[in-house]
């Protein structure tokens, strides 16, 4: 049965993320409220799937401690995923630090939440023999099991997400990728969103390379050009 | 070998490289250079073929003009009117101004105005008295006539005949001006009539005064006839020796006459005479030696009733023809002119050349000596032509006029000093046009240097330099300084600014964190319907706006405007996204409408716009699209069009968190973020109320 932790020193939303992964069968949810308990816990346990409030305990210093959980949990091949209050640009910082990382701004919409933990443990429960995702140019390396993505030799930092989002154009095989077909891989969100993460996608592609021009919109739906 | 061959290749073709980049680098230099040098050489050639073609023309007219000369001089030296020529005597004959001696002539000229012969039909008027030419010189007096002085001359002629048949004898014409004659009267003394006084002076004979005197003549009375006045005005010469007025001597004879001559019908008295050489009491191997022919010969005339004419025997007179006079007036080009034996070149009988240049010389000014000068470093041949005669006194001759070939014409001159000058200055504009790009590619070179800022101290290489490139060198550094010095202040301002918007983004950070989380722990706390819910609500509405305007500011960052084919991509639009819910319609060119916008941003206004039209599209109707070019000014206008009702307002529509939608999920910011996504691409975005229906309208830049 999938472990999974929640790190959230505030109750009320503590609870609240516990009783909303209940709601996904065959798992066990245990919470920890600080750090000690944390510590605990996953010297105790492998978990599978852990949401972990960034802002854990706040520091003076403006340290970061669920940063620390969550670096340390990925260590453990423990899917995670953050739980912040905080803005985009402190969260573009943390995706940079924990690759592959889904994000979950507060306050939480309970779809979101619940289709982030899905893909987490289905990822966490992936065979590893497919996870490797045939006819890939030599420029491009996607793993999205291994949250690993490279192009032309240069490492680009792709929430789980976006690796799904990238993932899905490619399997298109050059075809073009509907909106909804994309909305789905998010499992929550409007078709706005995709917008937002297909804009992030290509930022991040054009930062390693500034003439990266794979992907394109054409009529609302989106193409990786082979 | 193959190694070394491929060695040679590779060294070949790095120079051909390195060749190519340098003339790349110095293209304007090199360019100009040749351009110069292109036109140097035209120049120079335009200046040698014009020199050439004209010399050789003139060469042609020369050779032309030189033989008409020559021909011209032959024929006024060798047609005496008396059949004599100059050429058989040029020694006595060259000189135009002479002393009076004897010359030597090749026929007598000497015979008695009246003889036995003419007896019946003489008449003074009708005399021609015939002396050669060559032989006359004559001599500028003034004759006072009642205190009125006319110019008149007199011509006296002294000459030899060579091999003279008749023996050795003088003979001499003396013409000289008078008013009326006194005669001598045989018997008298001379001292009350005209006389001629001739004195013969030579080192070797000694001075021979002879004096002569005019004498009417014995002519029979039955002689005189019915007309006794043709005799009127002869004269017979009697000759004496000595002062006493003795006994004429026998051996000089001769006769003059005195009559008035055309065309002012002045008078002159022409006297003949011949003088037995036996005078001077010498012996003559040749007839005439020299002793005879360098005999300085003095005249003096005694008139009694004017004033007398003396003529010193170093006198000049100026001779009525002579091979100096021919050939300045025959030969105007100022050829030189020689007289050769044609046996012996060396043997010269006369030359020109110490005669003054006659004729056609060219304005001496300043281009014409340029001219000359440039055509004397290019000298050619000099011109000959050479005419054959036969002289009979001294054989055959030849005449050689000769040109130095060297005088180019003045207008030719001046173009070739001229087309010379435009060289000369073509080449200095060209090593001045060296030097600048020289200048220009050292300050491009160190202005190069102190961009990449290779000098430890960029000022102190120019600080002192006060040519052209230390001067330059001195404003770029200076600017330069400015310039970072301006850089320098702007990123301390910007620093500061940054510092203040991090400040301000930390403050943001802040209240994110501390409102958010407990906004949301407190919903939670507050599942219910009540107040404090619904003002947790609304605060956390607030930070969720703020929070969607900071994604649009963020994404509208990351804008990738490229060129798109938007007809294209709306009529895929459609057909993607049409179906029983949602019904669209395109209107428009199926492609080739090129704009610029970000396709991925593009999608989330069409978005955006689509689902604020379906909220109030009237059931059952379709949003249109229409596209349309309005050119390349006015770039494409996109109108999506709903009918249903208007907006009372239809700029507040695009302001952030303006919604009509009740959903809490919809904070407003669709249409906001379309029209910041739409200015980012340098469009425009506006909505307008329309018959039965609402538009929006999206204007983009044609690409």
């Amino acid at each position: 049965m999938p472990r999974i932790l929640i790190i959230e020193d505030e109750s009320a939303m503590r609870d609240r993320l516990s009783a909303l992964v209940k709601q996904i069968d065959d798992v066990q949810v245990d919470c920890a409220a600080n750090e000690k308990e944390a510590d605990v816990l996953i010297e105790q346990n492998r978990y599978d799937v852990a949401l972990v409030d960034l802002q854990l305990s706040p520091r003076a210093s403006g340290q970061l401690i669920g940063l620390r959980y969550a670096s340390h949990l990925a260590f453990l091949h423990c899917q995670t995923i953050i739980v912040t209050g905080d803005t985009r640009e402190l969260l573009s910082e943390v995706g940079m630090v924990l690759t592959g990382s889904d994000i979950v701004t507060k306050p939480i919409t309970d779809s979101v939440l619940l289709g982030n933990v899905e893909r987490a443990l289905l990822w966490q429960s992936r065979d590893p023999s497919a996870s490797a995702t045939p006819d890939l140019p030599p420029d491009l390396v996607l793993r999205p099991y291994d949250r690993c993505c490279h192009w032309r030799g240069e490492k680009i930092s792709l929430t789980p997400t976006e690796l799904s989002i990238v993932s899905a154009m490619w399997d298109a095989n050059g075809k073009l990728v509907d909106l909804k077909r994309l909305t789905e891989k998010l499992k929550s969100g409007a078709p706005h969103a995709v917008t937002t993460h297909m804009t992030n996608i290509r930022a991040k592609f054009k930062a390693v390379d500034p003439s990266f021009n794979k992907i394109s919109c054409h009529g609302g739906d989106y193409l990786w050009a082979r | 070998m193959e190694v070394i061959i491929s060695g040679l290749a590779n060294q070949w073709r790095r120079f051909i490289t390195w060749t190519g980049i340098r003339l790349q680098r110095y293209n304007f230099t090199v360019y100009v250079t040749i351009a110069l040098v292109a036109l140097f050489g035209i120049l120079t050639w335009s200046a040698y073929e014009f020199f050439f073609s004209v010399r050789y023309k003139d060469e042609q007219l020369q050779y032309a003009g030189l033989r008409s000369q020559l021909v011209d001089f032959l024929l006024a030296t060798t047609r005496e009117p008396d059949g004599s020529s100059l050429l058989d005597n040029p020694d006595d004959f060259a000189q135009a101004r002479r002393q009076l001696k004897v010359v030597t002539v090749r026929k007598p000229f000497f015979g008695y105005f009246l003889t036995r012969e003419n007896l019946r039909s003489f008449r003074t008027d009708l005399v021609r008295p015939e002396s050669p030419r060559a032989c006359i010189l004559e001599y500028p007096v003034d004759l006072d006539v009642v205190n009125q002085r006319t110019p008149k001359s007199i011509q006296v002629c002294f000459a030899a005949v060579q091999n003279d048949p008749a023996g050795r004898y003088l003979y001499a014409i003396i013409k000289y001006p008078s008013t009326t004659v006194s005669p001598h009267r045989r018997g008298q003394p001379l001292k009350g009539s005209d006389l001629i006084k001739l004195r013969f002076q030579s080192a070797k004979i000694g001075p021979t005064t002879l004096r002569l005197a005019l004498e009417p003549p014995n002519v029979p009375s039955n002689a005189k006839g019915r007309n006794p006045a043709r005799f009127d005005g002869l004269y017979e010469v009697a000759g004496f020796l000595n002062d006493n007025g003795g006994q004429p001597t026998t051996l000089v004879s001769g006769q003059a006459i005195e009559r008035a001559e055309l065309p002012d019908g002045s008078r002159f008295v022409t006297v003949a005479i011949r003088i037995d050489s036996s005078m001077f009491n010498q012996r003559f191997d040749i007839w005439p030696d020299v002793t005879i022919k360098g005999m300085s010969i003095g005249l003096e005339i005694r008139r009694m009733d004017a004033a007398p004419i003396a003529i010193e025997d170093t006198q000049k007179g100026g001779a009525l023809v002579s091979l100096a006079q021919a050939y300045l007036t025959t030969v105007p080009s100022g050829a030189i002119l020689d007289l050769l034996n044609e046996h012996n070149s060396q043997q010269i009988y006369w030359t020109s050349k110490s005669l003054e240049p006659s004729g056609l010389q060219a304005s001496p000014d300043v281009m014409q000596r340029f001219g000359d000068w440039i055509a004397g470093r290019l000298k050619g041949e000099t011109i000959r032509v050479s005419q054959s005669i036969q002289s009979q006194a001294i054989g055959p001759l030849s005449a050689e006029l000769r040109s130095s070939g060297n005088v180019i014409p003045e207008l030719a001159a001046r173009v070739l000093a001229l087309l010379t000058i435009a060289g000369v200055i073509v080449l200095l504009l060209a090593v001045l046009i060296f030097l600048v790009a020289r200048t220009i590619g050292k300050i491009t070179s160190d202005a190069l240097e102190l961009a990449k800022r290779r000098h430890g101290d960029d000022g102190q290489k120019y600080k002192y330099g006060r040519n052209q490139v230390g001067t330059i060198g001195r404003v770029i550094v200076f600017l330069d300084r400015r310039i970072r010095a301006e850089v320098a202040k702007k990123l301390k301002t910007i620093g500061r600014e940054e510092e203040v918007i991090s400040q301000h983004q930390q403050s943001l950070r802040l209240i994110a964190h501390e409102f958010r989380s407990p906004i949301a722990t407190l919903l939670e706390l507050n599942s219910g319907d009540s107040d404090t819910r619904r003002l947790l609500e609304g605060m956390q509405r607030a930070m969720e706006i703020f929070n969607k305007m900071r994604d649009v500011e963020s994404i509208k960052s990351a804008a990738q405007n490229d060129t798109h084919d938007l007809a294209d991509s709306l009529s895929a639009y459609v057909k993607n996204l049409a179906s029983d819910d949602l019904r669209l319609s395109y209107s428009g060119p199926p492609s080739g409408v090129l704009a610029k916008y970000d396709d991925f941003l593009l999608d989330f206004v069409l978005q955006n716009i689509v689902d604020n039209a379906q909220r109030f599209a009237v059931p059952g109707t379709d949003i249109e699209f229409h596209l349309s070019s309005k050119g390349a000014h006015l770039g494409v206008e996109l109108v999506i069009y709903n009918q249903g009702s208007h907006t009372s307002d239809t700029d507040k529509i695009f302001l952030c968190g303006v919604t009509t939608s009740q959903s809490p999920e919809n904070f407003g910011i669709g249409l906001y973020a379309a029209r910041q996504y739409v200015t980012s691409f340098g469009g425009a975005i506006h909505a307008e109320n329309r018959p039965n229906g609402f538009a929006v309208v999206v204007n983009f830049l044609q690409a």
